[in-house]
């Protein structure tokens, strides 16, 4: 009877866990948390986009018909995150920290460092996650230029990286507008 | 057994007993008697025996009872044997109230385990504008993907293939031409 009780009550548990996994994309292995970055807000030009799932799924719908290149990128994304700093003398060393606080911090774990760049007032790193199937399931971005911007991406989902290297190049807006962004696409400014 | 008991036995206790003993119980009467038992010491005398009965005729082997008796029992009680699946799923599982109360614990877990996870999800409905404004933050997204990218490639077709490895070729031609055709 006590073998009967505790099976239902792991039983419960589980079914429990597992529904309070679902839906949390934080808890998602291609999710990365890149801290703190409020203290950068200040800067003159702020970009902050979070994109989540069901956005993301409104977004391939009507992607299907005018780009299916966008669509299929569209298909697997759990979360799209993006902040843009402008970057001047006043920020430039905290940003530069940051970016390898992530790449420490990254760099002790399954993520993949694939590209590093590193020159006077520059740097670049992409990171990607696989997961059993060898299919890339995180991305991460980080980079700063000096004089221009600085930029932390981190793309959760199943990723197909030509395409989204394809399509980075196609849309290859110059400069991004001071838009700040927060869930669900509602524009504060 | 019956001789033994005393008059703060009652009727109705010495059955939950019987049936604790015989494992005929829900869950609930045997917490009860087994608790009865652990404090009244004729509570306790009286479902032992009843146990040790109760084992001796689990044990008693179906061959033991012959089958001409059993047609017997069957023919003067009326009863007509149901062999058929549904009474003897009943007799093996649903009639033994351990099981019962398994089955009705999965079949819980089962209907609780439908209604958490087919709870619908909420349906956003977005404006045409926050979706217009989603798709062009996906693409500066994308965008800035794109330019770490084209960045490498430049960094390295620039500084890498030309400067350093055709600068280290260029140098080797050279020196080559320096030593087999005197310079």
């Amino acid at each position: 009877m006590n073998k009967l009780f505790l099976s239902i009550i792991i039983a419960v548990l589980f079914t429990f866990t597992v529904n309070a996994q679902t839906g949390d994309v934080t808890k998602e292995p291609g999710y990365v948390d890149f801290g703190n970055l409020t203290e950068f807000e200040n800067s003159t030009g702020v970009t902050e986009v979070m994109i989540e799932e069901d956005l993301l799924s409104a977004l391939a719908q009507i992607s299907d018909e005018e780009d299916p290149n966008i669509m299929s990128v569209l298909s697997g994304l759990k979360l799209v995150k993006a902040f843009v700093f402008e970057v001047d003398d006043t920020n430039i060393d905290k940003l530069l920290s940051k970016i390898n606080s992530i790449d420490s911090k990254l760099s002790g774990t399954d993520w993949k460092r694939i590209v590093k760049t590193r020159k006077e007032n520059e740097a670049a790193n992409v990171y990607i996650k696989l997961n059993g199937k060898k299919q890339i399931i995180g991305l991460a971005v980080t980079s700063l230029d000096a004089g221009d911007e600085a930029a932390f991406v981190n793309i959760v989902g199943t990723i197909d990286l030509a395409t989204i290297g394809k399509l980075g190049k196609q849309f290859n807006i110059p400069h991004l507008e001071g838009i700040k962004h927060h869930k669900d696409g509602k524009d504060e400014n | 057994m019956l001789e033994k008991r005393s008059h703060n036995i009652s009727d109705k206790l010495l059955e939950k007993i019987i049936s604790v003993a015989y494992g005929d119980s829900g869950w609930m009467v045997k917490f009860i008697i087994n608790r009865k038992a652990k404090r009244n010491p004729e509570v306790r005398e009286l479902l032992d025996e009843y146990k040790l009965t109760a084992n001796s005729v689990h044990r008693l082997k179906q061959s033991e009872v012959p089958e001409s008796v059993m047609h017997l029992v069957r023919v003067k009680t009326n009863v007509k044997s149901e062999n058929n699946f549904w009474s003897s799923v009943y007799i093996r599982f649903l009639s033994k109230p351990i099981l019962s109360t398994a089955v009705a614990g999965v079949m819980i877990i089962a209907i609780a385990s439908v209604l958490l996870f087919n709870q619908p999800k909420p349906q956003h409905k977005y404006t045409e504008a926050q979706i217009e404004l989603a798709e062009k933050q996906f693409k500066e997204s994308l965008a800035i993907v794109g330019r770490v990218f084209s960045n490498t490639e430049k960094e390295f077709d620039e500084e890498i293939l030309n400067n350093q490895i055709n600068k280290s070729l260029g140098k080797g031609f050279y020196l080559i031409n320096d030593i087999l055709i005197g310079g």
